[in-house]
């Protein structure tokens, strides 16, 4: 009979710093958070406004140029919503980084666009008030980096 | 409107991991970390011997024999690299040599460090032995590295 | 059966640090020109498989969920493949098998990665490595070939003389290429011998560049693709190789796993003779000593003759059977890409569209790809003649 032998781990991680490159459209979008300013991209053929724009309408095949972009609200309807309450690892680190919790993460359309933007809701009185079909206005941060925590949340109007 | 646009977006993405050594190699450390024994393992189809040991063939898929073999620290250096190639977060520091060892009585591989010789000395197919380190936390590093073989 | 499959268009994009271009953007690219080449739009194409190299390269897993509809897949049917350095050559043969097999009629393979995303393409490598026995180590790609080079050159008493003549010829072959990212005027022997040792043998010269780039080739079964085209690449063969890690009686410096590979090929295409009856090789020179080494694996030539090849001048634009008219691996590398390069400038050679870097009478080429330790590959055979 062997005797027992304790089954090991190794405990690691592997880290990398990333350069990543948003391109010309997603690029100009992030400039225009810079300036405090919401891009979207309107399709030429469907006509739809992309918020975030990605760099084509993927149902017409349409490739977005400089000529597409249309400046939209910063205020919007929350389509959805989940109140994030468990902290999870910080595994990656931006210039901004999210907070801690608890916040929402909201799917928020805004006035003018035709598809929803990804972001946060924090502070109590804001969860508080929440629910979808709230309407919701971005709060600027006033340092802003060209990234999406530009806008550091929507408030609840 | 803002015509400013954002050419890079920087961040640093970093996962931590828990990888699982299995039984067999929880095993195999435990020898080299207690013992400072390199254990392997005769498939009980081809009779090949693998080290590290593991429980089955990789090749014939048959078990191996339980009764593991303890191999010689001794083996031949079978090919090698010195590297001074650098990159963020590298685990080694360069420069230093590492090669694939066949050790004596083995039929697979080892790889480890090569040391205490000159790097342009190097060759392949030269004779090596293991340098145990005194401190053993049962892994790679249980042996610092394999230096040429001195003469009996 | 097999059903009859051609590729009847094919797009490359320039390998080079596309620093104005979203992962997207470069995929879509290479779609948008095999599409024009075709002369076709996504409404001819049934299907797409898509394929990535590791994720650690760009931080983004799942590239397909954000690449995909960019690739023109939106409501189509959308397969990943990957298997590291090969993995275009597996999704060029993923998308050969989804028509050959009848299942569609016209599939879209797309292949690439943007290297320059991350600070070191040698991380992501490195974690390719068992974290329990040998990322310790690890430096990347280049110290596992390196690796593999002190064994090939030893074992045959050859010297790295040799890698580097390989890669000053296939240095000089990019220059005809222009979508090749090493495009260094008078290349010489001396200028390689000179640039330092990174991961002994091989020095720098004898290693690949760090690009972003995707290539995207269009499979047809047989009536569609004679109407899209008058010359299409004919597939004759495919073969896709998985190989073991530290198994037994490995020996790096002979590619066991490429020779079955070569074997399956050759044998479904009815090839007897490579180095007589292939016209133009395209094999994945991630480094220059591998040209050799995967040499002998595609039998061009025997056990340890492959130094041979390069001092006998076969393999040049001039020689016998040129090997890597395009440049190679060696002169453009975004990993993802790279396998189906060799197989898309295979098809060019066959279509006879290869521009400056065309081999005279070609009429049948083949296209290789490498990935894993030493153990995944890939083979295209492609035919002039249906």
């Amino acid at each position: 009979m062997e005797q027992e032998i304790e089954l090991r781990v190794l405990e690691g991680d592997i880290t990398v710093p990333y350069q990543w490159t948003p391109g010309k459209i997603y690029g100009r979008f992030l400039g225009g958070l810079k300036n405090k300013k919401i891009l979207g991209c309107k399709c030429k053929k469907c006509k739809k406004v992309f918020v975030p724009p990605t760099d084509l309408c993927p149902v017409c095949l349409y490739d977005f140029d400089d000529a597409d972009f249309k400046e939209v609200s910063d205020e919007g309807t929350v389509n959805s919503f989940t109140v994030v309450e468990i902290p999870l690892i910080r595994f990656v680190e931006y210039a901004i980084n999210r907070p801690d919790p608890p916040y929402a993460i909201i799917s928020i359309k805004l006035d003018g666009a035709d598809t929803d933007l990804l972001h946060l809701v924090k502070g109590d009185e804001n969860l508080k008030r929440l629910k979808v079909g709230a309407r919701a206005k971005a709060a600027w941060r006033d340092d802003t980096h060209g990234l999406l925590l530009d806008i550091d949340g929507f408030n609840i109007v | 409107m803002g015509n400013d646009v954002i050419s890079q977006v920087k961040a640093k993405v970093t996962v931590p991991y828990r990888w699982s050594y299995g039984s067999s190699l929880s095993r195999f450390f435990y020898e080299t970390k207690v013992n400072k024994r390199l254990m392997g393992a005769r498939c009980t189809k081809c009779g090949k011997v693998l080290v590290p040991a593991h429980r089955l063939c990789g090749r014939c898929f048959a078990p191996t024999d339980d009764n593991w073999i303890e191999l010689s620290d001794h083996g031949v250096l079978e090919c090698f690299t010195v590297v001074y190639l650098p990159f963020p977060g590298q685990p080694k520091q360069p420069p230093y040599a590492y090669g694939m060892i066949r050790l004596d009585g083995a039929d697979t591989q080892y790889p480890h460090l090569i040391g205490e010789i000159e790097f342009d000395k190097i060759t392949t197919d030269m004779r090596v032995q293991a340098v145990w380190n005194e401190e053993r936390k049962g892994d790679l590093y249980d042996i610092k590295y394999f230096k040429p073989e001195e003469p009996i | 059966m097999a059903k009859k499959v051609a590729v009847v268009g094919i797009g490359m994009t320039e390998n080079k640090s596309h620093w104005d271009c979203s992962m997207p953007a470069l995929y879509r690219l290479a779609a948008k020109r095999a599409l024009a080449d075709a002369g076709i739009t996504m409404k001819k194409v049934d299907a797409v498989v898509f394929g990535h190299s590791p994720e650690y390269f760009e931080g983004i897993n799942h590239p397909e969920k954000w690449v995909g509809e960019a690739c023109g897949a939106y409501h189509k049917p959308l397969f990943r493949i990957h298997t590291g350095g090969t993995v275009g050559g597996s999704t060029a043969i993923g998308a050969y098998y989804a028509v050959a097999s009848g299942m569609f009629k016209t599939v879209l393979a797309i292949s690439g990665n943007k290297l320059n995303e991350t600070a070191s393409a040698q991380i992501g490598l490195s974690t390719v490595y068992d974290p329990i026995m040998g990322r310790q180590f690890a430096t990347g790609a280049p110290s596992a070939v390196a690796v593999q080079a002190s064994r090939y050159y030893s074992k045959y008493g050859y010297t790295d003389e040799h890698g580097l003549k390989v890669a000053v010829k296939n240095r000089n072959n990019a220059l005809n290429n222009p979508y090749a990212q090493l495009r260094i005027p008078n290349y010489t022997l001396e200028m390689a011998k000179r640039t330092p040792v990174l991961c002994a043998p091989l020095r720098l010269a004898d290693m690949c560049p760090t690009s972003d780039a995707a290539c995207a080739m269009i499979f047809s079964e047989e009536k569609r693709a004679q109407d899209i085209t008058e010359t299409p690449a004919w597939v004759k063969s495919v073969a896709a190789v998985c190989g073991g890690v530290n198994y037994v009686d490995r020996d790096w410096a002979v590619p066991i796993d490429l020779r079955k590979a070569a074997e399956i090929a050759y044998e479904r295409a009815g090839i007897t003779n490579p180095r007589k009856e292939i016209d133009v090789v395209e094999l994945y020179d991630a480094f220059s000593v591998q040209e050799l080494i995967w040499s002998e694996g595609l039998k061009l030539c025997d056990w340890g003759e492959g130094g041979k090849l390069i001092d006998e001048g076969v393999t040049y634009m001039t020689g016998e059977l040129p090997v890597n008219p395009s440049g190679g691996v060696l002169s453009a590398n975004s990993i993802g890409a790279a396998a189906m390069f060799r197989k898309a400038e295979a098809a060019l050679q066959v279509m006879g569209k290869a521009g400056d870097r065309q081999v005279k009478d070609v009429k049948i080429s083949l296209g290789h790809g490498w990935g894993g330790a030493i153990q995944f590959h890939t083979i295209i055979i492609f035919s002039k003649e249906k």
